[in-house]
């Protein structure tokens, strides 16, 4: 046989959404988007923590009503901000699951949780991370190989910090992310690809408006397209509206409604509020087909039914302040992209909030009554786009994606404080990355020996009103007279819209004699790893096969159904020490699934299962001496429990006793 | 003194603007950091930043008429009857610096 061949790797693009994630990959010169274990495309981001295991995806919302304090979503709301951001706060409100501040001075929300009967925190990072793996997963489910590197989008108008968050998030899934690109970027590349593919018209150039409203993100980008070269013009948009906003205004809606019917408030009640919030992201969904829907939940809350009658109209004037804030960002764009309305060609709807009829009309209105492009996918489009770049990035595409490129640019200004709080920029938004740009400092005073720098992002005048980024620290500067030193500190944006700073005295051109202290808010590459191990650890859990899952489930059921036989049976029929040796076996199994129980497979839990299918078979046989004397003979009564070896026979707990005995042979 | 913007992207001063979109697009492909062959040296990866950065820097003055009509102006000094009034001020400095004293 030949020498192996080196082991193949892809690069996976990764649309990380509020809600839902979707992953796609560039193989035999087209996108494919995979769907998961469960058959979907697209995976919900969901993490849950039940007694036993940790659930990802689609699993975890499933049971998301039994166990509402366990399952965290939304982190993507969390990462990359501070506990005490009145964004955050006002989510936590709405949250079922607890956010807790880790107490630093960097005030990072920390997600808590109970697993195990041990309460976790976990970093937003980690459960993006959590989520990351299991789109990681769906990946090499499908491709037969290790996936190592990704292309992870954000939007657009994600700040540095939550660019940086997300960078690390990828790590602590074990992959190396080779790019943080846009989602109304990637989307316009799907886009493209598309248009391109079935007019063959690239040479002309056009330039498209990307409205991404998905379930908590908005953005808007304005690209010019030709020669293959997607070059992004001017972005927008509101990195905390979207679907879940919408929800949530239906939810207040219902609960007032509740309470006048009622005269009882049920948001204490946090599984009222998860069945209810279900029910109203299910009418708001069906609100973008039909014209009215009915919301019922039975028994909702201190046993009262819940039904109200939703009308399209209704929804609308529930949200319409939302529907029209998000008209802004697309007149902002436009200016900033230098473009007057009529040359855009394309209207390029993504997300599925732009499915509401409302959002489609008011858009609609905005351009003159233009029609919209709904030719792609709305909620895969962004994955495609992401598995194109990560071809072209990894230098796997057909020669046609080799031919593209994508020319990005930073959502916000970047600047430093000068005298008076004042905001001075030094990179201006909408500058296409990779960018940089540099600055002299000097001192202020005789002999000052250090300088501190604050730099900010954001569009107003003054620094206060805009986003702190980091202080950076001067030090050591040669001692000399005011004015003398100089100091070129350098800002460079990278391809990732992702900040670096770089200060180098100008005099001695020692770099290293100036440190910079201070990253804000960001994990250490200590945290990271200790995360990744942490990660490592919950994969060996993960990857427990589904047998394994299915045998560990079995076992569980097994067991409270022989706990409830135990119960059922009185002491008339059960004898004292048959009962104890019930319960000592089952309560040894528990223990056992407690402990070897995580690390076990299918036979140790088919085993586990028959060694208490014997016991229970010994006791059962006993009761019914009279008519099974002789079956009873045949069972020896020893520890080792599993010597039934021949014949069959119905039990009264209905078991099969064939089924407990193995092959002859 | 910055590199001629003209020369960056490789066309000449009377070039078209569509033209210059053409140029940019196409120096864009060739020199940017992505089209590097994976696990290029740090070294060249600067490089190409740094070339790209220039190309992008050219292209966004040329590829923006009002941005390129003032930088004509500010790349040689037009004769007197250009209009003094709305000139950038290193304009106005160049051409007092050039009429000297009399």
């Amino acid at each position: 046989m030949s020498p192996s061949p080196e082991e193949k790797s892809y690069a996976v693009g990764i649309d990380l959404g509020t809600t839902y994630s979707c992953v796609g990959v560039y193989k035999d010169g087209e996108v494919q988007i995979i769907a998961n274990d469960q058959g979907n495309r697209t995976t919900l981001s969901y993490v849950a923590w039940t007694e036993q295991e940790r659930l990802l995806g689609d699993a975890a919302k499933n049971q998301v009503a039994s166990n509402p304090t366990n399952t965290v979503f939304d982190a993507k709301r969390l990462i990359g901000r501070r506990f005490d951001d009145p964004i955050v706060q006002a989510d936590l409100k709405l949250w079922p699951f607890k956010v807790v501040s880790d107490g630093s001075k960097d005030d990072k929300p920390l997600i808590e949780v109970f697993y195990q009967g041990v309460e976790k925190r976990f970093h937003p990072e980690e459960i993006s991370s959590m989520i990351l793996t299991k789109m990681k997963q769906t990946g090499e489910a499908y491709l037969g190989h290790r996936v190592r590197e990704a292309v992870i989008t954000v939007p657009a108008y994600f700040n540095d910090a939550q660019r940086q968050a997300t960078k690390d998030a990828g790590e602590i899934a074990g992959l190396r992310v080779l790019r943080i690109v846009n989602e109304p970027t990637a989307a316009a590349i799907a886009y493209g690809l598309d248009k391109s593919d079935k007019s063959g018209v690239a040479e002309k150039e056009t330039h498209i408006l990307v409205f991404d409203m998905g379930g908590g993100t908005f953005d808007v980008s304005v690209l010019a397209i030709q020669d293959s070269v997607f070059e992004v013009k001017a972005t927008a948009g509101d990195p905390h509206l979207g679907g879940e906003d919408f929800d949530n205004r239906i939810l207040s809606h219902c609960i007032a409604d509740f309470r006048r019917k009622h005269q009882s408030d049920p948001t204490r009640n946090q599984r009222a509020l998860r069945r209810l919030r279900t029910q109203c992201e299910r009418a708001k969904r069906l609100l973008s087909t039909q014209t009215s829907v009915t919301i019922e939940v039975d028994s909702l809350h201190e046993g009262n039914d819940f039904s109200i009658r939703l009308s399209r109209a209704k929804f609308e004037e529930l949200c319409i302040d939302y529907f029209k804030k998000a008209m802004e960002p697309v007149e902002q764009c436009l200016k900033d992209s230098n473009l007057p309305q009529k040359a855009i060609t394309d209207i390029v709807m993504v997300g599925g909030s732009t499915r509401i009829p409302k959002v489609q009309e008011l858009i609609k209105a905005f351009f003159n009554g233009k029609e919209l492009c709904k030719s792609i996918n709305p909620d895969e489009a962004v994955a495609y786009g992401a598995a194109v770049q990560a071809a072209i990035v990894s230098g796997q595409g057909s020669e046609d994606v080799q031919n593209m490129l994508l020319l990005d640019v930073a959502p916000l200004s970047l600047g430093i404080e000068t005298a008076g709080g004042m905001m001075q920029v030094l990179i201006e938004r909408n500058s296409t990355v990779p960018t940089s740009k540099s600055q002299d400092f000097t001192t202020f005073e005789d002999y000052q020996d250090h300088v501190d720098i604050s730099v900010y992002e954001g569009e107003r005048a003054m620094v206060k009103d805009n986003n702190f980024l980091g202080k950076f620290t001067l030090k050591d500067i040669p001692k000399s007279l005011r004015g003398v030193p100089k100091i070129q500190v350098t800002f460079t944006i990278d391809t990732n819209g992702i900040l670096q700073v770089r200060a180098e005295d100008a005099k001695s051109q020692k770099r290293s004699e100036i440190q910079i202290a201070n990253e804000k808010g960001r994990l250490t590459q200590n945290d990271i790893q200790k995360m990744l191990q942490e990660a490592e650890k919950y994969k060996g859990e993960d990857e427990i096969s589904k047998g394994d899952m299915l045998a560990k489930e079995e076992l569980k059921v097994y067991m409270q159904r022989f706990e409830k036989g135990i119960q059922d049976l009185d002491d008339t029929k059960l004898q004292r020490e048959d009962r104890e040796r019930l319960e000592g076996k089952l309560a040894d199994a528990y223990k056992w699934l407690e402990n070897d129980g995580l690390k076990a497979g299918k036979p140790e839990f088919d085993g586990k299962q028959k060694e208490l299918q014997a016991v229970m078979n010994t006791v059962m046989l006993k009761i019914n001496r009279s008519q099974t004397e002789f079956w009873d003979q045949q069972v020896v009564h020893h520890e080792g429990e599993k010597t039934i070896d021949k014949g069959g026979f119905i039990l009264h707990c209905g078991v099969d006793i064939r089924d407990l005995i193995e092959d002859p042979q | 003194m910055e590199a001629d913007y003209y020369k960056v992207l490789g066309v000449d001063p009377s070039a078209s603007s569509k033209d210059i979109g053409k140029a940019f697009r196409q120096l864009a492909r060739k020199v940017h950091p992505d089209k590097l062959p994976p696990g290029s040296s740090e070294e060249t990866q600067l490089q190409a930043k740094h070339r790209f950065q220039q190309v992008a820097k050219a292209w966004e003055v040329l590829g923006d008429p009002q941005q390129r009509s003032l930088y004509d102006a500010q790349r040689c000094p037009a004769p007197a009857q250009a209009q003094a009034s709305d000139a950038p001020s290193m304009w106005r400095r160049s051409r007092a610096a050039q009429s000297g004293p009399d």
